[in-house]
């Protein structure tokens, strides 16, 4: 799918995506499930033709930064973001994407799902 | 600019099943193309038919067409916004010329052609034995249009099957030293393959194995890919590098070319090195000039372009890699296994192969593969942490790789497409998988389209730019510390 189809989806599911320098995508998004159920954050990721988005930047930071990998989901692999300010980057990269129908959908699907912790 | 065809082996077959009468008489059709630009040739990758229908054609030994069925062609190619191509056969085998009647029809609408679509009619002619013969009809001025010859036509899918341009591309002839390969499977294989142009992206230890055969069975025309150095850790996998080329810090494709030289026995015998990474657009482009590209690539993003150059562009890609796993006391090999396989339509791509995650593609994009604190940041069972190039399994893929190019270019008994070769060390068993791609792929969608595809795959890559300006850097210091000593100036 074309990043442009890509963007299109996700105003289509009601958001409203902003392109940034160096390929990212930033929106308003409200958290769904989770510790941060209903809390309004700006979400964000890298996007280029075919492939899935990176994993999400999230600002304000949520998690406390813990570059390793040495502990599971939530806690581990939380970066510094290069989108600078109070951004923070969560290597949780969409492994699953060619076994789904490749969309925005599918992606959100994914994001929701790493929102789902307490 | 060079030009050239390319075919996918099902509308090749469509096209034969057409043009070629049972009652011996010539036949013609229209068809659509992409363009796929690359370097140094531009290549029209036809990718569907367009049948006559009743009455669009008289056929009368020879064959001609009524205005109708043009006007129908050139409206669908307009609408499509590719460019138009016409088929037609001729009773004898081979490359085929033109007749005036030919030159004639197809000059008087290249230009109707090229002002509906933006894009130079394609003539193509098929001989009786599946041969084609092609040429471009180039705008040159106000009405005035002109023939350019293709170098070459390729058939892609289960085999490469190229019919190259004699005047262009001519037989090569054969010395001594090339005796002991043509007794095998004779001298016709031998001049096809001796005609290729191969690419091989990734100049290390798979690549440089795999360039040093091609260069010694007899490929005139070979393309290195690699933007990287030659380094003290690499010496026990890297063929023909040396403790002095690493002190150097030189360039891997600059010192294979040079040892490649040494090698070849073909004459001619061109090495072109490229300090580039495929995921960058000249490097793409570069590719694109190949005929057929070997993947000795380790990181997901040149896979993926590979990939998508494989059926976007009808290049075929041979790859392959390698899977280690130390036992956990340290001592011996708990599990090896190596496998090899071909990319291009009708056959399964590599991302259906597993051998890159596109969510990987996606990383290596955003730079995080080449951070070494994201690197280290990852857990040891990471792939990206395991270094598996070892030199004797390096040579088992890169043998395996090359009897698959073997497979395809050189006329055989057997089953051209053996799908996936995968070998396991432990237990010494060679499997072969040739199940298709997914059903949902979007590379199988995509056969043919080439430029007119609108995906990028291309992109900035800090890591081989960096290494460029360092290569310049120490460039300008040798040749200030030489200027110095000569007593001149910068």
């Amino acid at each position: 799918m074309k990043r442009t189809e890509f963007l299109a989806q996700l105003r289509e599911l009601g958001f409203e995506p902003k392109d940034s320098p160096n390929m990212f995508v930033t929106f308003p998004y409200t958290i769904q499930v989770g510790r941060f159920a209903g809390r309004n954050i700006n979400l964000g990721f890298q996007l280029h033709d075919m492939n899935p988005p990176t994993g999400p930047h999230v600002s304000p930071r949520l998690l406390p930064l813990h570059p390793g990998g040495d502990i599971p989901h939530p806690n581990g692999g939380v970066h510094v973001s290069p989108l600078g300010g109070d951004w923070q980057y969560w290597s949780r990269p969409f492994q699953n994407w060619s076994k789904t129908d490749r969309s925005a959908k599918a992606y959100m699907a994914h994001i929701t799902a790493l929102f789902d912790f307490q | 600019m060079n030009k050239s065809v390319a075919i996918p082996t099902q509308v090749h077959n469509q096209a034969v099943a057409h043009l070629l009468r049972r009652d011996g008489q010539e036949d013609l059709c229209f068809a659509l193309w992409n363009p796929s630009q690359g370097s140094i040739r531009e290549t029209a990758l036809i990718f569907e038919l367009i049948p006559p229908l009743q009455g669009d054609r008289e056929v009368h030994g020879n064959v001609s067409f009524l205005p109708q069925y043009f006007e129908r062609a050139v409206m669908l190619a307009r609408n499509r916004k590719c460019g138009l191509a016409i088929l037609h056969s001729h009773p004898s085998p081979g490359w085929q010329g033109m007749s005036g009647d030919d030159i004639r029809a197809e000059e008087r609408h290249a230009p109707p052609t090229f002002a509906a679509t933006g894009f130079p009619l394609v003539g193509l002619t098929l001989g009786t034995d599946g041969a084609w013969s092609a040429r471009f009809w180039n705008r040159t001025g106000r009405r005035r249009y002109k023939r350019k010859w293709c170098e070459a036509v390729r058939v892609v899918g289960t085999r490469l099957v190229v019919t190259y341009n004699q005047h262009l591309l001519p037989r090569p002839k054969f010395r001594d030293k090339l005796a002991r390969t043509i007794s095998a499977w004779g001298e016709a294989p031998q001049e096809d393959l001796a005609r290729l142009k191969i690419g091989v992206a990734g100049a290390g230890s798979v690549g440089s194995i795999v360039a040093e055969a091609l260069a010694r069975m007899g490929a005139s025309h070979i393309d290195l890919f690699d933007f990287d150095i030659v380094e003290e850790i690499n010496l026990d996998r890297l063929l023909h590098a040396t403790a002095a080329d690493a002190a150097q810090g030189r360039l891997k494709v600059d010192v294979m070319a040079e040892r490649l030289k040494q090698s070849a026995t073909s004459e001619p015998f061109q090495v072109q090195p490229f300090d580039l990474s495929v995921v960058e657009e000249t490097g793409f482009r570069r590719a694109l000039d190949c005929d057929i590209i070997f993947s000795c690539v380790d990181r997901p993003w040149p896979r993926y372009v590979l990939n998508f150059i494989a059926y976007a562009h009808l290049i075929p890609v041979i790859d392959g890699g390698i899977r280690l796993e130390r036992k956990a006391d340290g001592l011996g090999l708990k599990r090896g296994t190596w496998k090899a396989h071909v990319a291009a339509p009708n056959r399964r791509c590599l991302e259906c192969l597993g051998q890159y995650d596109p969510a990987d593609v996606s990383l290596e994009r955003a730079g995080l593969l080449d951070d070494p604190t994201y690197i280290a940041g990852l857990p040891e069972t990471s792939h990206f942490r395991s270094h598996e190039n070892v030199f004797p399994f390096s040579l088992s893929v890169a043998s395996m790789e090359l009897m698959l190019l073997l497979r395809m270019v050189v006329p055989h008994l057997g089953n051209s497409n053996i799908g996936t070769q995968t070998q396991d060390f432990a237990s010494g068993i060679l499997d072969m998988d040739t199940q298709p791609c997914h059903p949902e792929c979007p590379f199988c969608k995509m056969v043919g389209l080439g430029d007119n595809s609108g995906i990028c795959v291309t992109g900035q890559h800090k890591v081989a730019e960096v290494a460029r300006e360092h290569q310049r850097s120490k460039r300008r210091k040798t040749l200030a510390h030489w200027l110095k000593r000569f007593g001149l100036k910068w």
